[in-house]
């Protein structure tokens, strides 16, 4: 499979990839952390908000929502 | 047992812990404060066979890390007040990321049971999970509960019970080979050295290294020195693995977690779309989102004030002058102060604050079932977008709307918010938000100036009180987008938020929120209202011989002293500038005033306010008691939440400005339009 480092936000929708790395720290990053966003984890990019922002993703069974800057500090792996 | 046996219910938001404390408790709960913070505590018994179990409702959150208020109080009261059990309330169909706060708290010193919740929800998902071998692994019983329909709920009450003599031993969770030797070394100093007690050494040594705010707190208080010792340990975990110990140690709790849940939980892909796909696919959808927002919140205030206003009001109306009636005749032969003390001051005063219950009762009703169904964390992911255009966050929207019910709760819900640049504007612009205390002042107005008057299908009266929320709602975005490029330009923002997914609430849990919020409502009238309304009659009857209300009376004259600089705003009368005042103690007052003054009943206030107002001398005056000053315990509520004095008298002087000026406004402008 061929795999391409992006900014979670590049990833379209219904795509899907793994983190890889996570751009920031202090509270932002303690609180992704919290909410289930580490090294390896699997993610599927559901949808946008109406005004094409925040973005919502699916991960661990739940859905999330985060807002484009933030995702832009997120490095991933895309699938396919 | 000299101490009540106490249960402390914690889990992440929307694991239907709330739920479980409702079925639990009953009726036997009470609403109080957190010691030195304003978060609600709630609080409640539990029976089991003649025995009583005190239950605490802790704040839902994802994780003990400390970095919230409220995860602080989590935090704080198992450490500190020691519950005999910590019942961990898990969502069954989110199993994954709620075991990261079970992860937590299994490293702690209690005694922990873990509650399945929704398990009907899970089977529906078909999520299968084996408890017994949860239970082995992770060595804490392992429930399954469905709240909503009481299933399972004396199973754990009897298992709370039983584990009272039995002790438990802390997890000591593998971190590995390098930073368990520093966990255990840094332990071991703190064991030593500090207060801390042995049990909670490990999870301290933790902590540390997590950069944890309330450890840090608490240790380097006591012993600065343990700082450094900290410091080299984090610096060997980074170069060994090249990670901080704080994402090390969670990629660690993630990995085990994940095992967890290859051992014990089975998921057969569903195919179908679920309902709250379907449901988001329209509340969310790219062209029906904003909009589908707009109509919920105009069906919100029509169905307030149609309903709850207009229908169950007129009710309570009647009712409360039966009574005066009844009492008026009962005191024919009294003194005439004393009729005139019970009649406007007691009955009058306190009645005509009553007369709004019915409607707050379903305003409350209507938030509840918006926030519990799941679809006010939908109106943020929409409105956030909206928001950040002019510096706010989504959930500022959230945190106007719950204001719309009353700025103190509004003020509160910002708790909700993560950054301090956020918080603080959300704080500072909930008072512009016109609140269900203004609505009987509108109500009063709208209906004796636009009452019989119809646009469309829609009552005028209605349409006054919408274009009143809207204006606050603008005044309060204009405000914060000040505040967010001046005075708070360099302080950041961000956004992260979960999608529950939807739920019928039970009518039940709908009922004690609504009752939970409205009584407090009514506490204030029966107390801090009916204070004020005395006062105000003692000021209108007084000095002894004036003709009560006159412009003679105390009131009359300190009203007369400041009616001019109102003049220009269309109502400089000594009545209204009174009513004003006293709407500074407390907006619902101002109804309450303006009977005293006019010297009529509530019924008859609308035949003497046509003499004294226009229709736009009216509305300005809707627009200066919707935007003038917060009232005194939004007022408290900002200054205990920004812990500034400054900030509270802050709030006070720029809407007083913001007021009078918008008042201004519509007066002089509607003058020259010919209104």
């Amino acid at each position: 499979m061929d795999k391409q480092k992006f900014t979670l936000d590049e990833i379209p929708i219904n795509g899907s990839g793994i983190i890889i790395d996570m751009q920031m720290d202090g509270i932002l990053r303690k609180k992704l952390i919290d909410m289930g966003l580490v090294r390896g984890t699997k993610f599927k990019v559901d949808g946008r908000a109406p005004l094409g922002d925040p973005i919502k993703i699916n991960l661990r069974g739940y859905y999330l929502t985060i807002r484009k800057n933030d995702a832009k500090k997120i490095i991933v792996e895309k699938n396919g | 047992m000299d101490k009540t046996f106490t249960v402390a219910l914690i889990g992440n938001p929307n694991s239907g812990k709330t739920s479980l404390f409702n079925i639990l408790t009953g009726s036997r709960q009470h609403v109080g404060n957190w010691p030195g913070v304003t978060v609600e505590r709630k609080e409640g018994i539990a029976r089991y066979e003649n025995k009583s179990i005190r239950i605490i409702d802790l704040p839902g959150i994802y994780s003990l890390n400390a970095s919230s208020d409220d995860e602080v109080i989590a935090v704080n009261y198992i450490l500190q007040e020691k519950p005999d059990i910590v019942v961990n309330v898990i969502d069954s169909s989110n199993i994954e990321r709620n075991l990261y706060l079970t992860l937590q708290l299994l490293e702690m010193n209690t005694k922990i049971i873990i509650a399945l919740n929704m398990a009907d929800e899970a089977e529906k998902k078909r999520i299968i999970i084996d408890r017994n071998k949860l239970a082995n692994l992770l060595s804490v019983p392992v429930m399954a509960t469905v709240a909503t329909k009481s299933g399972g709920i004396k199973e754990l009450l009897k298992t709370a019970l039983d584990m009272e003599r039995i002790t438990r031993i802390p997890l000591r969770f593998d971190y590995g080979k390098t930073a368990n030797g520093k966990l255990c070394e840094i332990a071991d100093l703190l064991c030593k050295t500090t207060s801390i007690e042995p049990e909670a050494s490990f999870l301290f040594a933790v902590k540390l290294l997590e950069d944890d705010r309330y450890a840090k707190d608490l240790v380097l208080k006591q012993r600065a020195d343990i700082g450094k010792s900290v410091e080299a340990a984090k610096s060997q975990i980074k170069e060994e693995f090249g990670f901080d110990p704080e994402i090390y140690f969670a990629d660690k709790r993630y990995e085990y977690i994940e095992s967890l849940i290859r051992e014990c939980v089975q998921k057969e892909t569903a195919s179908t779309k679920d309902l709250t796909e379907r449901i988001d696919r329209i509340v969310t959808n790219k062209w029906l989102g904003i909009p589908v927002f707009f109509l919920i919140m105009f069906l919100l205030y029509q169905i307030t004030m149609g309903f709850g206003n207009d229908f169950l009001g007129s009710y309570v109306e009647a009712a409360v002058s039966l009574l005066a009636e009844h009492v008026s005749g009962l005191l024919e032969n009294a003194h005439p102060l004393l009729r005139s003390f019970v009649i406007d001051a007691m009955i009058g005063g306190v009645g005509s604050v009553l007369v709004f219950v019915p409607l707050m009762f379903t305003m409350y009703f209507l938030i509840s079932l918006l926030e519990d169904s799941g679809y006010m964390a939908r109106a943020v992911y929409v409105m956030d977008k909206l928001m950040n255009a002019v510096g706010l966050h989504g959930k500022t929207a959230v945190a106007m709307i719950v204001g719309s019910g009353c700025n103190v709760a509004g003020i509160m819900s910002t708790r909700t918010l993560d950054t301090k640049k956020d918080r603080m504007i959300g704080i500072l612009i909930s008072p512009f938000i016109s609140c269900s205390a203004r609505l009987p002042v509108y109500a009063l107005f709208a209906g004796a100036f636009f009452g019989s008057k119809k646009v469309g299908i829609f009552p005028a009266s209605g349409l006054v009180v919408f274009s009143l929320y809207l204006l606050g709602f603008i005044v309060a975005v204009a405000v914060g987008r000040i505040l967010s490029k001046t005075v708070f330009r360099q302080e950041k923002s961000y956004f992260i938020m979960e999608l529950p997914p939807y739920r019928v609430p039970t009518l039940r849990s709908l009922f004690i929120h609504m009752w939970e919020k409205t009584e407090s409502f009514i506490r204030k009238a029966g107390t801090v209202i009916f204070g004020i309304v005395v006062l105000i009659w003692a000021l209108s009857v007084f000095p002894i011989g004036v003709e009560p209300g006159s412009a003679g009376s105390i009131l009359g004259r300190l009203g007369s002293l400041i009616a001019p600089i109102l003049t220009p705003a269309g109502f400089g009368s000594w009545e209204a500038t009174v009513a004003l005042i006293v709407g500074i103690g407390a907006k619902e007052a101002v109804v309450a005033t303006f009977g005293m003054v006019y010297g009529t009943g509530q019924g008859l206030l609308t035949n003497v306010l046509v003499q004294y107002f226009t229709p736009l001398s009216a509305y300005a005056f809707m627009v200066m008691t919707l935007l003038y000053s917060p009232c005194a315990a939004t007022v408290g509520v900002i200054k205990k939440e920004t812990d500034s004095l400054k900030w509270a008298l802050f709030s006070i002087g720029y809407s007083l400005i913001i007021g009078w000026g918008a008042a201004v406004i519509v007066y002089q402008v509607g003058k020259v339009l010919g209104l």
